[in-house]
C-alpha cells in the first residue's frame, strides 16, 4: 500500500499610456541582471488614472515565492486590503508568469491569475495555459499588476516594452471572448496576437466568470474574470518579440533534455494526449466518486454516453467522432488539450453555424460538470454548453455545479416554473442544460440567477445546505465520500473547493487510510503550490519530482533550487495565502464541506456506506502545518518558514 | 475458477463496461490475476474486488472466488 503512496513523493522525483486612444510608448526594460530568466520589470497599471507604469520586480520576493501564484500572492498581500470587496476597485488584478513561462522547459507556458476572488472572497490563483502567458514573457514582462476601476471599458494592448489603455466602447464590449479575440487582431493587424479577455458573463458580473486566451484556455476559477469585469477591463492583448533569456543555456538545455527524457516516453504522457483527462469519468465512475445530480448520487448511468470512448466513436448522423484531434499548449510535449465538432443535427447548433465548426472539446471536470453533475448523457449538449463557457468566459465547473443546484431546488419546488420563465430544470435535460447555459452566459432571465453560483443561489431559495461548494467554490468531479484524501484536500484548499491544490488521487484510489491522509495533502499542497509557481503545468508530475523542476529552475535563474527548498517555498506560499483568508474574515470553521457528503452517506461504489471524515482528518493537518486549533499558524511556524 | 475482470480507462479508448472473463486456479489471489492480464506495471494500477479497494500492499494475500469481478484502471491525476 504505501509502495504507491512512495511512488508519489513528489521530492524524490516610466512612461505611461492614457485610457482612450493615446499611445504612450514605454521605458525600455528596467535593466538588472539580464542573464537570469526573469526580465525583472512589472507593468502596473492605474485603471483609475488610466496609466501604465513599468516598475522593477521585487527579486527579493522571487526568491522566497519563485514566481507566478506564490510571487504573484506575495504582490496581492502588500497591496490590498483583504477586507476590501472584491468587485471594488480597491480589489487588485494581477497576471503573474513563472520563471519558466515562456522558456523551452516543457509546458512552461503557464500563468496565473491572483487576486480576490468574486466567487469565494477569499484568495484567488487561477492558472492557464495555452500560449498568452509565453507571449507575455516574450514581450519582456514577469507581470501585470492591475488596480482601481476604469469608468468605462478599456482594454490593454501591450507590443514589447510598450503598453497602453485602449477604448474598449463601441468595439469589443458586448462582445464575446471568440470576436474580441478576432476584432483584436484585425485592428492591430497582428494575427499573432495572443489576448485574454472576459466575455459576456465577465461583464454582467457572473460570479464564476473567466479569464479566456487563446479561445479556449482558461483562468476559470473563483470569479477572476468578474473581477476584470468589475475593473471595466474587458481584455489584454499582448505580441513579444523581445524573447527570453535563461542564466546557463548550456546547462537549461541539459535540464530540459533531461525532464523531456523522462515525460516524453512515459505512458502518463501518452495517456493524456491520446485520450486526454476526459478518461478520468471511467475511472470515478467504477470507482464510485462521480458527482451525480448535485451529488446525489456517486454513479452515473449515462457513462458510456459522454466519456473517452464515446468522443472517438463515429456518429450515426455523420459518420463523424466528436473529438478531431489534440492540440498543446506553449512549450508542451503532451498535448492533453482536446478539439472537438459537434453532430451538426444536434438541435442546440440548429441554425448557428459557428458552433458546428472545430473548437476546444470537453475535459474531465467540464464533463463531469455539465454531465453527470446535472444528469445528462448528451455529449453533444455537453459540448455545447463548453463551447458556451469558453465564448462566454464562465467557468465549466461552477455553471455545471450550480445548474445542478437549481435542479435539485425545483426538484423538491424550491424553485418554479414561475422564477425560471417556463423553463424546465429537470435533471437529465438537455434542454435545461443549452437553455440554461444560454442564459447564464447572457446574464438573462433566470440565468442572472445561475451566476449567482450554488451557495447565493442556494441562500437565495432557502437550501443553502444543497450547494455543493467549500469556502463559496464548487466542487469539482471527485466526490469526498470515497475519496477521503479529496475530501480534506476540498475542505482546506485556500481558494475553494479545487482538485489541482493537492495530490490525494493514487492514495485515494489505492483504498489508503485516514490516518495518513493529513500527510499526503500537507506534502502534495506544498509541492504543487511550488509547481505552480514555477510556470510549468501539474501534468508533468505524473513522471517528474520536485528535483526536476529544480534542475530546470536551477539552470534558468542561478540559484540553488532543490526540491527541498522547492518544498519549502511551497509551504510559504500556502501559509501565505492562508494569512491572507484569515485577514478576510475567515476562520478553522470555514474548513469545511456540505452537510450531504459530511451526513449523508455515499449509495454506491467503493465509499458505499462512508461520510467524508474531516473530523478526523483536519485536526491531523492542522498540527502538520504547524497551525493552531483554530487553524492560524502559529509564530514558530512563520518564524520556520522566515515570514515574520 | 472464473473472475470477470473490468479494464477501465486503459489505452486505447475502450467502452468503460466491456468485461473479460478469466481462468484461474482455485486458490488464486488478486496479485495472480493482475499477472495473468498481461500488464506492463501491474503495480501502478489500482483495483477493486466487487467495489472495494484492494491496495496494492495486499493484493498478495486476497483471495479470489469464483464469479468475483476484479476492476482495473490507472490511477490518473484530475484536470
Amino acid at each position: 500500500m504505501r509502495r504507491r503512496a512512495e511512488r508519489k513523493n513528489w521530492e524524490t522525483q516610466e512612461n505611461h499610456g492614457l485610457a482612450g486612444s493615446q499611445n504612450y510608448g514605454l521605458a525600455r526594460p528596467v535593466q538588472g541582471n539580464k542573464t537570469m530568466a526573469w526580465h525583472e520589470k512589472i507593468l502596473r497599471v492605474d485603471l483609475t488614472k488610466g496609466t501604465c507604469q513599468a516598475e522593477p520586480l521585487n527579486m527579493e520576493w522571487a526568491e522566497q515565492y519563485i514566481g507566478s501564484r506564490g510571487l504573484g500572492s506575495k504582490y496581492l498581500t502588500e497591496e490590498m486590503d483583504p477586507k476590501a470587496d472584491a468587485l471594488s476597485p480597491g480589489n487588485v488584478l494581477i497576471f503573474a508568469t513563472g520563471p519558466l513561462t515562456g522558456t523551452s522547459a516543457a509546458t512552461g507556458g503557464r500563468y496565473t491569475v491572483v487576486t480576490k476572488g468574486a466567487l469565494t472572497n477569499v484568495i484567488a490563483c487561477s492558472n492557464s495555459g495555452g500560449y498568452w502567458g509565453g507571449e507575455l514573457r516574450l514581450a519582456g514582462w514577469d507581470m501585470i499588476l492591475i488596480t482601481g476601476k476604469s469608468e468605462t471599458p478599456v482594454y490593454l494592448h501591450i507590443e514589447d516594452d510598450k503598453a497602453e489603455l485602449l477604448d474598449a466602447r463601441d468595439f469589443i464590449w458586448g462582445q464575446s471572448v471568440w470576436e474580441t479575440e478576432a476584432l483584436i487582431k484585425e485592428r492591430h493587424h497582428e494575427p499573432r496576437m495572443r489576448v485574454a479577455s472576459i466575455g459576456r458573463a465577465g461583464e454582467t458580473l457572473a460570479r464564476y466568470a473567466c479569464i479566456v486566451n487563446d479561445l479556449d484556455r482558461a483562468a476559470g476559477r473563483s470569479g477572476v474574470g468578474t473581477v476584470m469585469g468589475s475593473k471595466n477591463l474587458k481584455a489584454i492583448a499582448v505580441h513579444g518579440t523581445i524573447g527570453v533569456q535563461v542564466k546557463d543555456p548550456d546547462a537549461f538545455h541539459e535540464a530540459v533534455t533531461a525532464a523531456r527524457a523522462k515525460l516524453d516516453p512515459s505512458p502518463d504522457r501518452a495517456g493524456l494526449a491520446e485520450q486526454g483527462t476526459i478518461a478520468m469519468l471511467d475511472i470515478t465512475q467504477s470507482f464510485g466518486s462521480l458527482p451525480t445530480r448535485n451529488n446525489q448520487d456517486v454513479q452515473f448511468e449515462g457513462t458510456d454516453k459522454i466519456g473517452a470512448a464515446a468522443m472517438v466513436a463515429k456518429r450515426r448522423s455523420d459518420g463523424q467522432p466528436n473529438l478531431i484531434k489534440n492540440k498543446a499548449c506553449f512549450s508542451c510535449t503532451i498535448g492533453c488539450g482536446r478539439v472537438s465538432k459537434m453532430d451538426p443535427n444536434h438541435f442546440a447548433v440548429k441554425g448557428n453555424d459557428r458552433y458546428k465548426n472545430a473548437s476546444g472539446g470537453l475535459e474531465y471536470e467540464s464533463i463531469y460538470a455539465l454531465g453527470p453533475m446535472v444528469g445528462v448523457d448528451d455529449i453533444d449538449a455537453a459540448t455545447y454548453a463548453n463551447y458556451i463557457c469558453n465564448e462566454q468566459g464562465m467557468d465549466p465547473i461552477s455553471f455545471g455545479a450550480t445548474l445542478a443546484a437549481a435542479m435539485e431546488l425545483y426538484e423538491i419546488g424550491a424553485i418554479t416554473d414561475a422564477d425560471t420563465d417556463g423553463l424546465k430544470l429537470e435533471f437529465g435535460s438537455a434542454e435545461a442544460l443549452v437553455k440554461g447555459v444560454e442564459l447564464a452566459g447572457l446574464g438573462e432571465g433566470f440565468g442572472a440567477d445561475l451566476g449567482l453560483g450554488s451557495k447565493l443561489l442556494c441562500e437565495k431559495y432557502g437550501h443553502p445546505d444543497l450547494a455543493m461548494v467549500a469556502k463559496g467554490q464548487e466542487f469539482p468531479g471527485y466526490d469526498g465520500r470515497s475519496m477521503q484524501g479529496m475530501a480534506l484536500a476540498y475542505a482546506t484548499s485556500n481558494r475553494g473547493a479545487c482538485h489541482l491544490k493537492a495530490d490525494p488521487y493514487g492514495d485515494d484510489f489505492d483504498g489508503g487510510p485516514i490516518e495518513g491522509k493529513a500527510e499526503i495533502v500537507y506534502s502534495s499542497q506544498n509541492a504543487v503550490a511550488a509547481v505552480d509557481s514555477s510556470g510549468l503545468c501539474l501534468f508533468p508530475m505524473a513522471v517528474w519530482g520536485l528535483n526536476d523542476v529544480a534542475s530546470q529552475l536551477g539552470a534558468a535563474c542561478g540559484s540553488d533550487w532543490t526540491a527541498e527548498r522547492l518544498a519549502e517555498a511551497g509551504e510559504r506560499i500556502w501559509n501565505l495565502e492562508r494569512r491572507f483568508n484569515l485577514a478576510t474574515g475567515l476562520t478553522g470553521k470555514d474548513d469545511t464541506l456540505p452537510k450531504r457528503i459530511l451526513k449523508e452517506a455515499a449509495k454506491s461504489g467503493a465509499g458505499k456506506g462512508q461520510v467524508a471524515q474531516l473530523d478526523k482528518m483536519l485536526p491531523a493537518y492542522y498540527e502538520m502545518r504547524g497551525w493552531d486549533d483554530e487553524g492560524v499558524p502559529t509564530t514558530q511556524t512563520l518564524q520556520r518558514l522566515s515570514m515574520l | 475458477m472464473k473472475i470477470t475482470v473490468k479494464m477501465v480507462a486503459l489505452r486505447p479508448p475502450s467502452p468503460p463496461n466491456v468485461e473479460r472473463v478469466i481462468d484461474l486456479p482455485e486458490g488464486s489471489v488478486v496479485a495472480n490475476a493482475l499477472s495473468k492480464l498481461g500488464l506492463a506495471h501491474p503495480d501502478g494500477h489500482a483495483t477493486l474486488l466487487n467495489d472495494e479497494t484492494v491496495p496494492a500492499g495486499v493484493r498478495a494475500n486476497t483471495p479470489l472466488k469464483a464469479n468475483d469481478i476484479l476492476t482495473v484502471f490507472p490511477p490518473l491525476k484530475g484536470g
